[in-house]
């Protein structure tokens, strides 16, 4: 550890205690982010306060980090002097389940608020492979859940949250309700925004019915294209899945999960066997953090299918093409976990109409105006310069 | 207005779109709030993203304030200047620029009027979700700028979730182009942050809008509520709509003084004229989802007391029972000449109480309230009647308006669900938002519009910016 890393350790220390601040160690083994940096893990929102008053009068700059698992998405660590857990940050503010809204604190785990939301018979979107993430981490990085293609982004649930933006400046957009209208939806901006425009403190997702019945489907289709074939066909029905997949790893097979009524269900059941007759039974997959995302509109699909395949043959690793037709997504997810600059220093030319979620942070292609435009806002959200860029 | 801008003006866009003379001006003085006016100064009709800028550039020169105007049906004072300056108006902005099926989006021009967007992808088997009352005459680019809902938001939510792209000129007069349909945004997302903005970011020229798949089927539904206590039954069969998970696409109230202007008016949709508020709802799906949600919230509204329950036999009545709903704020032109249309959003197990308060507060004013809302979105529309040339109506109506937010924001409600805050409910704002909150929103405003020249004095108050900027503009001192 360096020096300076060492003092602000001190320093970190001295504000939340020494049994809330650690040093995480290099992300993963074969990570090539060799950078030690220390994280305190505030009680409550006086320390996190406490600990941006730190940042902005030694100068330092700040990252929030939920529970780690999409350390791929964050805005990149080098740029930060450390880390704000918000593991303690957390519990249930204000659950509505008839009123189907759900205000937690950032720091919850999104498998506590789909667990609550369950009980009093509702559904939190996005519903993520990772049990242990956090609602803020999830906004940070605008997660897509399993259900995006019935429900849309994470951004569509996000119906208000409140960010510290600095020591003595919190910021609240949006609200409780699932419909509203007044002042600007700066949420909008955190939603995505990886960490840089402040530290997520609370946050009020819209709720969905409960599902009454839930069925998970597959079949092995003979390549890529054709479970994409396929695929199309079911998304042209009238059948409303929560996601259709096509995976791809020794073998290719096309998923299915739909959920709705009990007899809605089984008509659609009836519209997948027709579409594909060897259709079976499957238990839910649950996949790691990808490390590797694009995507396009839903015409380029199969393009989009066709140049992930590609990236995955160019990678030296052992991944799993996820692609989902319906919301135009391809997913590369490794058996075990990997650093992400092993994929974007690997990454080709990207073709037009496919846009790089992951790994890149940069956005492509944006006119000057744009990202001069882009880069006001932040300093707007960000006005002390404190959170990592 | 200085001649030597006008006739620049007239050269670049032609004499036509320049609207100078005070007889036409009178048109743009007020939008759907009629009871406060102010004259423009000029209005330009740019026809294109191009002539638009062009005109921008120009007024940034002469450092003059822009007013951003649609059809004009917003009902917050947003589309009219307070203190001169000049309106931009998008109404030769119609275009459609293309419509893709496959990939379930549009490019049009922000002065298209909502339902022809629908029109023109009908034959797509594709609709545009929201759809405000007023669909037929306000633009998508005022849907845009106030993110504004309809009564199908229940299912499709608002404005905002139906945009992939914009293209905007800035108050500068530099276009900013997100028009390329985006799956999730390109770093910063602009586009989410202007929806809402209410032309106080720049002017939306051109929008992508995302389409939807036009259901198999729809049946709409009317469950009839009578006795003194039908309104409360009707709020309350909502409330339970909602909370057992039942998913229709609509569900709307109407109360019984709403149901007798209709009845009385061109838009009459055979509501029973006796029955005390009536649950419009509509369902979406396949046939077996449409057919079991209908019978659920029948057996729902059934329980609750509901007096009748019918479900329209054809498109014509199912028709007839929306043009009843979306005429009712011009039906009650036959109540009073004025039509005060408040909009606040109350938490959905409160509908019941919160509606009771309106009609109390209205009551304790003296004042006929006719109640048609977005219930199942818990978006009340407590519409005051009265006469605007009577001073001292008019001033209950306002105090009882105030009452009316105060009321809802105490019960966890917000201050508007679709309309903005625009320049009616900037006094308010404070109910809701901190002076934290407010500043951090006065930063955006100002990444946008360094000089608070966009639609100025609107949306969020004076004092959230001018600390962050150099100074006021004199169109807002007025604030
Ligand atoms: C009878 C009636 C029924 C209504 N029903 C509904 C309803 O169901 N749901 C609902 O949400 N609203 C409803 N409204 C309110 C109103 O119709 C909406 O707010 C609508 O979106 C306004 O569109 P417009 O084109 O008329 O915009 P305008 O009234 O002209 O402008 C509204 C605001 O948007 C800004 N603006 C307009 N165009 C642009 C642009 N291109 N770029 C940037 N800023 C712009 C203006 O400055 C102003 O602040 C209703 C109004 C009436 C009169």
């Amino acid at each position: 550890m360096s020096k300076t890393a060492d003092h602000v350790l001190q320093r970190l220390e001295a504000l939340v205690g020494a049994d809330q601040v650690r040093t995480l160690p290099p992300w993963a083994p074969s990570s090539q982010e060799t950078l030690e940096i220390p994280i305190a893990y505030p009680r409550d929102e006086g320390q996190a306060r406490e600990l941006l008053r730190l940042a902005e009068s030694d100068g330092l700059h700040v990252l929030p980090t939920g529970a780690g698992t999409k350390i791929a998405l964050e805005a990149p660590r080098e740029s930060a002097h450390f880390l704000i857990g918000t593991e303690h940050l957390c519990g249930i503010i204000e659950f509505e389940p008839a009123d189907g809204t759900l205000t937690a604190w950032a720091g919850t785990p999104m498998r506590e608020l789909s667990q609550l939301a369950a009980e009093g018979g509702r559904r939190v979107t996005p519903q993520l492979a990772h049990t242990s993430a956090t609602l803020g981490g999830a906004i940070a990085t605008a997660q897509t859940g399993d259900d995006r293609l019935r429900y849309g982004p994470l951004r569509d649930q996000l119906l208000g949250l409140r960010a510290l933006l600095s020591a003595e400046i919190s910021s609240q957009s949006g609200g409780r309700l699932v419909k509203n209208v007044a002042g600007y939806d700066l949420h909008r901006a955190h939603c995505g925004g990886r960490g840089r425009f402040g530290l997520i403190l609370e946050a009020t997702l819209r709720l969905h019915p409960a599902l009454g019945a839930e069925l998970h489907i597959e079949s092995e289709v003979a390549d890529l294209q054709a479970g994409i074939a396929l695929a199309k066909r079911i998304l042209a029905s009238t059948a409303r899945p929560l996601n259709v997949r096509v995976v791809e790893t020794a073998q290719t097979i096309l998923r299915v999960h739909l959920g709705g009524r009990e007899d809605v269900v089984e008509d659609e059941l009836r519209t997948m066997s027709a579409i594909c007759s060897s259709f079976a039974p499957a238990a839910p997959l649950q996949f790691g953090a990808p490390v590797f995302r694009a995507c396009s509109l839903r015409s380029q699909a199969e393009n989009l299918a066709a140049w992930s395949s590609m990236i995955r043959d160019g990678l030296e690793l052992e991944t799993t093409l996820v692609v989902e037709p319906g919301i135009a997504s391809a997913s590369l997810i490794p058996s075990a976990p990997i650093a992400r600059r092993l994929v974007s220093s690997q990454l080709p030319n990207i073709p037009q109409g496919i846009d790089v979620v992951l790994p890149t942070e940069v956005p492509t292609g944006l006119s000057t105006g744009v990202l001069a435009l882009q880069g006001a806002v932040r300093k707007a959200l960000d006005p002390k310069g404190l959170f990592a860029n | 207005m200085d001649k030597a801008l006008v006739v620049e003006l007239e050269k670049l866009i032609g004499r036509d779109a320049v609207v100078s003379d005070t007889t036409r001006l009178l048109s743009y003085e007020s939008d759907a709030l009629a009871m406060y006016s102010a004259p423009a100064e000029l209005v330009l009709l740019p026809k294109d993203t191009a002539e638009a800028a062009a005109c921008m550039r120009l007024l940034a020169h002469y450092d003059i304030p822009i007013v951003p105007r649609g059809a004009g049906t917003g009902l917050t004072g947003g589309a009219r200047p307070i203190a001169g300056g000049v309106v931009v108006a998008t109404s030769r902005m119609r275009q459609v620029f293309e419509v893709h099926p496959e990939d379930g989006y549009a490019r049009v021009g922000a002065g298209l009027v909502n339902i022809d967007l629908t029109h023109a992808c009908k034959s797509h088997d594709l609709f545009y979700a929201p759809d405000p009352s007023s669909q037929r005459a306000c633009t998508i680019g005022g849907n845009v700028a106030n993110n504004s809902g309809g009564p199908h938001g229940f299912k499709y939510g608002s404005t905002t979730q139906h945009i992939m792209g914009l293209v905007v000129v800035t108050p500068q007069g530099d276009i900013i182009d997100l028009s390329k349909p985006k799956v999730d945004p390109d770093g910063v997302d602009l586009v989410g942050l202007f929806v809402g903005s209410e032309g106080t970011f720049g002017l939306a020229t051109e929008v992508t809008v995302k389409l939807e798949p036009c259901p198999e089927l729809v049946e709409t539904l009317l469950a009839v509520f009578t006795g003194e206590d039908g309104l409360d039954r009707a709020c309350d069969a909502v409330s339970e709509i909602i909370a057992v998970g039942l998913e229709p696409s609509a569900i709307e109230i109407l109360d019984s003084l709403t149901i007798a202007a209709v009845e009385e008016s061109s838009f009459a949709a055979g509501y029973p004229r006796g029955a005390s508020a009536v649950l419009l709802i509509e369902v979406e799906g396949t046939e077996t989802e449409v057919r079991g949600t209908c019978d659920d919230i029948e057996a729902l509204t059934r329980r609750l007391g509901a007096a009748e329950f019918r479900r329209a036999q054809d498109e014509v009545e199912r028709h007839k029972l929306w043009e009843g709903r979306k005429g009712a704020f011009g039906a009650m032109g036959r109540v009073a000449p004025d039509l005060y249309v408040a909009d606040a959003v109350v938490p959905r197990t409160k509908l019941r109480e919160m509606v009771r308060a309106t009609v109390a507060i209205a009551e304790r004013y003296g004042l006929k309230l006719a109640t048609v809302f977005h219930a199942g979105d818990g978006n009340l529309h407590p519409n005051i009647c009265y006469d605007r040339r009577d001073p001292e109506e008019t001033g209950r109506v306002v105090k009882a308006g105030v009452e009316i937010l105060e009321a809802c924001v105490k019960a966890g409600g917000s201050l508007t669900g679709e309309h903005g805050i625009g320049l009616e409910k900037l006094g308010e704002i404070g109910l809701l938002f901190s002076e934290h909150d407010l500043q951090a929103m006065g930063r955006v405003r100002l990444a946008w519009d360094p000089k608070l020249r966009m639609n100025p004095g609107k949306t969020i108050p004076l004092r959230a910016c001018v600390e962050l900027s150099d100074g006021p503009r004199s169109a807002e001192s007025a604030v």
